[in-house]
């Protein structure tokens, strides 16, 4: 790469990024003046999403080959400009306090569904409807990153998730990831617009149709309603079970199942898995509601509530923070499986419990026999021992992160069972949590430091943990002058990706 | 002649003849104090009836194999708490499942108890209490530095080449060596113990049973509110004594032949040393609000130390401490002691060998191809053992979940579960609420306390050991050497 041209291709991506979130901005603007809400909040942010926008985009270079530390450097950055930018509208519209602005928008393009809102009498319908719309935008934006961008970072295992897509499996970013971009982004469209049609069908109103579609699919959880779908009848919930079960399913194995090889998804080892949890625990949480509400009721909820924490939605059927100890430990459980990989959804994922499981059933077996050569296997594949480590560290980073938030949270003044939950559903990017932070009551009543705490942590997991830690390690702070100087002790090859070859 | 099955039958017997002679003396002693005897009399016929004959079917010059050496250890594991459980049930206050249960905490080195009123306790229970944790305790240390670095479990192959005894020779004469050396240790460590809590001020009985129990990082206590009773001056004797208990037992032994030095250089020691004294300013701080600065001291120090060295000793209910502290004392109890004490828990060498290789990941995100070796201390961290490490830590996560929510099913609310799990699983004793330090696990369901006595094994055992059990390959049976 000739000198100069580093550091441009994360500009570029953030630049792009702004400039779609003021194209649709100005839409939104358009849609306020229809519907008579205040159009200048969108406005003055859309000003200053193409004030920021247009000169990095200027500035930037598509066409190179990104370093590692570009490509980490512009998601990282993407993820920080775009919520900072989407504080505005809550600010002008609906005078919330910066803090709590962030709080709100950074759940949104997190895709996490945990809010600061405690009035919801006072939004107006259009920023209801932005709110849905940037966590919509934050579902899709991350499975484009994760399908496009990380299988190469490799990233906390993500290597292995992608390795039967359509799409970019060496080295090199090909053109062949704008195709599993593309098809993956029509086949968002196109379950969102039949989420709306079908939530239409069932009762709900067009608005309210199109807002929870928004964030079903994006496997999100806001909702323009104080208690969420509890306002809703019992037809519009099933629907909403059949929607967030499809939006926790990896987006390429649908993609290819609605593209002629439906038996694909019977043969994906992390699909049966997901499937066999959801119908468990669903079945489990019947059984533990079935005193407080008879039979189909009990179902109903049952089965609501566990794919909507499952899939980190987030969304309440019913006020579960009341509901008996054994059913909230139960949601707490799922709330640390998490989606699958490659969808929308947060928490560790199905995949990477199977690989810990291969892993530690394998040591087991060598307690026994510990010179017993054995390939890890998840299914028919193969798992490589570094994704093996990636995945473990990931899973350490991450508790260790649900921990220590929960953990100063306490200090802070919280209840045990509301910090460690708090901590764990933004972590995991659900959104409600138990107790204080309960799917009927808001975040806005912690501490200042305890919800900027929260804001990082929905941050952190959403970008897979390793990614923002690497922030934190020397190195990443060590720009390198070339000719790179190497670490003593350590024998290592040339960064990958760095087009510094002859 | 076929020897299979030998070796462990011989060790085994040996333990059922060791425990049937501390027995019988119990048996005597109960005669001179006029209680009932005769719980332990059967015990000890019940033992010598079992050990007799195991010892002389078996073998001690005999090699075991993986699988022979590891149902000894889970055989020994089991079948010493189910003798040990007879002086509670005949002569003393306790039903089976519970007997089993203050038993099976006893040789476990928990400290969890199911007494609900210490006055209807014979001194000599107490006693008895006492020694069957200072058994575990020299009974698990002996394990875990001679035979486990051998059967290369969760890890330990590792933390152990410093052990005294030949490094790689035959597993018994190294484990004849080093249980010579480690038991020279233990009971120099218990006698001063002992003798420290008498000159401190305690009467003899109770210096000697809580010696017992303090060296062995056991925390059965014969006060029914553990130190909270005592002068200030015996909690910082204590302090002193669990310190030695959550160290690395071999690496006293060494420093006490010589070779002081060794001490600092143990990257495990110093994390330990630090784990402490962070946690014990952390509580102090917290605790000085409402207890004023000296005592704040003596009960943040008393409590970091006793839980982290998983030995459960209270200094106070600290159940009723605030949040913030309750927060302290859990990550504590996740740390746990060193390896190669008779503490419990994760044990800090493992924390440490996990970080390590959490940070390597995390610079791999940057650089995917750099091989950047893990190391503790001076020596290099081989693959298997890191392998072996975070599969140890995920099942006893996992098992912890488990049994926190199968607690919760039984009935109990969520932080007496989560506690309870912990606090068995860590080989600690009291956990919060319900279990807290002057409460009881006898309210618990049965199945629960069924359940806790597996988890208290489980833990002691490194959890692994118990779980190969489970697996398909344990029950193919053997094929056998072709016979000439």
């Amino acid at each position: 790469m000739p000198r100069g041209r580093r550091g441009r291709f994360a500009p570029f991506v953030v630049g792009t990024g702004l400039l779609a979130l003021t194209a649709a901005l100005l839409g939104f603007t358009l849609y306020a003046t229809i519907i008579g809400d205040p159009r200048q909040p969108f406005l003055v942010t859309a000003g200053l999403a193409a004030a920021i926008g247009v000169p990095l985009r200027r500035f930037g270079r598509s066409g190179q080959e990104p370093s590692r530390r570009e490509a980490l450097m512009g998601v990282l950055l993407l993820w920080t400009l775009v919520p900072l930018v989407g504080i505005v509208p809550y600010v002008l519209g609906a005078g919330m306090s910066p803090l709590n602005a962030l709080f709100e928008s950074m759940s949104g393009f997190t895709a996490t569904g945990a809010t600061a809102i405690a009035d919801f009498g006072a939004i107006p319908a259009a920023l209801f409807m932005w709110r849905a719309f940037t966590q919509w935008v934050g579902g899709i934006g991350i499975v484009v990153v994760f399908v496009a961008v990380f299988p190469q970072l490799a990233i906390a295992g993500r290597q292995i998730f992608h390795a039967e897509l359509p799409g970019p499996t060496e080295d090199r970013f090909t053109p062949r990831l704008r195709n599993t971009a593309l098809a993956v982004l029509a086949l968002y469209v196109g379950l969102s617009a039949a989420c709306a049609f079908a939530y239409t069908l069932a009762g709900m109103e067009p608005y309210a149709a199109v807002a929870h579609a928004f964030t079903t699919v994006a496997a999100a959880g806001f909702s323009p309603e104080a208690r969420s779908f509890e306002a809703y009848g019992i037809a519009v919930d099933w629907v909403a079970i059949a929607f967030m079960t499809l939006a926790a399913v990896n987006f390429a194995l649908l993609f290819r199942a609605f593209m002629g090889s439906p038996r694909d998804l019977w043969r994906d080892p992390e699909l049966r898995t997901y499937v066999l949890i959801v119908l468990l625990a669903g079945t489990v949480l019947s059984m533990h509601l079935r005193p407080l509400y008879g039979g189909p009721e009990a179902m109903r909820h049952g089965f609501f509530q566990t794919v909507s924490v499952l899939t980190t939605t987030g969304y309440a059927s019913a006020d579960f923070d009341a509901w008996p100890d054994r059913a909230r430990a139960t949601l707490v459980l799922l709330m640390f499986v998490g989606g699958s990989a490659g969808s929308a959804a947060g928490g560790i994922k199905v995949m990477r419990w199977l690989i810990i499981g291969a892993h530690t059933m394998r040591e087991i077996h060598r307690a026994l026999h510990p010179r017993a050569v054995l390939p890890l296997r998840v299914g028919p594949r193969t798992i490589p021992e570094d994704v093996l480590r990636a995945v473990a560290a990931f899973i350490t980073l991450y508790a260790g992160l649900v921990t220590l938030s929960a953990t100063l949270l306490i200090y802070l003044g919280e209840d045990f069972v509301t910090a460690f939950t708090a901590a764990a559903a933004t972590v995991g990017n659900v959104g409600p949590g138990l107790g204080n932070v309960g799917p009927m009551a808001s975040y806005a009543n912690l501490p200042p430091l305890g919800r900027g705490l929260l804001i990082f942590n929905m941050f952190a997991g959403r970008l897979e943990i390793v990614t923002v830690f690497v922030l934190f390690t020397l190195r990443w702070w060590r720009f390198p002058r070339r000719p790179e100087r190497r670490p003593r002790a350590t024998a290592e090859p040339p960064e990958a990706g760095v087009g510094e070859r002859p | 002649v076929n020897d299979r099955g030998r070796y462990g039958t011989h060790l085994i017997g040996l333990a059922c003849l060791v425990l049937g002679a501390s027995l019988a003396l119990f048996a005597l002693l109960a005669v001179a104090l006029a209680e009932p005897w005769q719980g332990f009399l059967a015990a000890a016929l019940a033992a010598g009836l079992i050990g007799g004959p195991l010892v002389a079917l078996g073998r001690s010059d005999h090699e075991p194999s993986r699988r022979e050496a590891l149902v000894t250890v889970l055989v020994a594991w089991a079948l010493v708490p189910l003798l040990g459980a007879v002086p509670y049930v005949l002569g003393g206050p306790l039903g089976p499942i519970d007997a089993l249960f203050e038993s099976a905490s006893g040789f476990t080195t928990t400290g969890a108890t199911v007494l609900t009123d210490f006055d209807l306790v014979a001194r000599s229970l107490f006693l008895w209490r006492g020694l069957t944790q200072w058994i575990g305790g020299i009974g698990i240390i002996v394990l875990f530095i001679a035979a486990f670095p051998q059967l290369a479990i969760a890890g330990r192959q590792l933390f152990m080449t410093e052990a005294p005894g030949p490094e790689q020779g035959h597993l018994l004469p190294r484990l004849r060596v080093t249980a010579l050396a480690i038991l020279g240790v233990y009971g120099g460590l218990t006698v001063a113990c002992a003798m420290a809590y008498a000159i401190a001020g305690m009467d003899p009985f109770d210096a000697v049973a809580n010696a017992l129990t303090t060296l062995s990082a056991g925390g059965f206590s014969p006060a029914a509110r553990s130190f909270e009773d005592y002068p200030s001056l015996l909690s910082w004797v204590a302090v002193a004594f669990m310190l030695f208990a959550g160290a690395n037992f071999a690496l006293l032994y060494r420093a006490v032949v010589g070779r002081p030095l060794v001490l600092w250089r143990d990257p495990e020691l110093r994390a330990y040393l630090a784990v402490l004294l962070l946690g014990a300013l952390g509580l102090t701080a917290l605790l000085a609000a409402d207890h004023g600065w000296p005592e704040a001291l003596r009960h943040g120090f008393f409590q970091a130390f006793s839980i982290t060295t998983s030995t459960g000793y209270a200094s106070a209910d600290f159940a009723a401490w605030s949040p913030g502290a309750h927060g302290v004392l859990i990550v504590l109890m996740l740390i746990g002691g060193s390896a190669g004490s008779a503490a419990g828990g994760v044990k800090v060498v493992r924390w440490l060998i996990l970080a390590k290789v959490t940070s390597r990941e995390v610079r791999h995100t940057m650089h995917p191809r750099a091989v950047l070796p893990v190391r503790l201390g001076s020596r290099l961290v081989p693959d298997d053992v890191i392998r072996a490490v975070s599969a140890f830590i995920t099942l006893y996560v996992a098992l912890l979940v488990v049994t926190s929510v199968g607690l919760v099913l039984l009935g109990s609310d969520e932080v007496t579960a989560f506690s309870a799990a912990l606090a068995t699983l860590g080989n600690i004793g009291p956990g919060l609420a319900a279990v807290g330090p002057m409460a009881h696990y006898s309210d618990l369901h049965p199945l629960a306390k069924g359940w806790l006595t597996f988890t208290m094994i489980a833990g002691r055992l490194e959890v692994v050991t118990v779980f190969v059990v489970f697996t398909r390959n344990w029950w193919r049976r053997p094929v056998r050497h072709v016979r000439w």
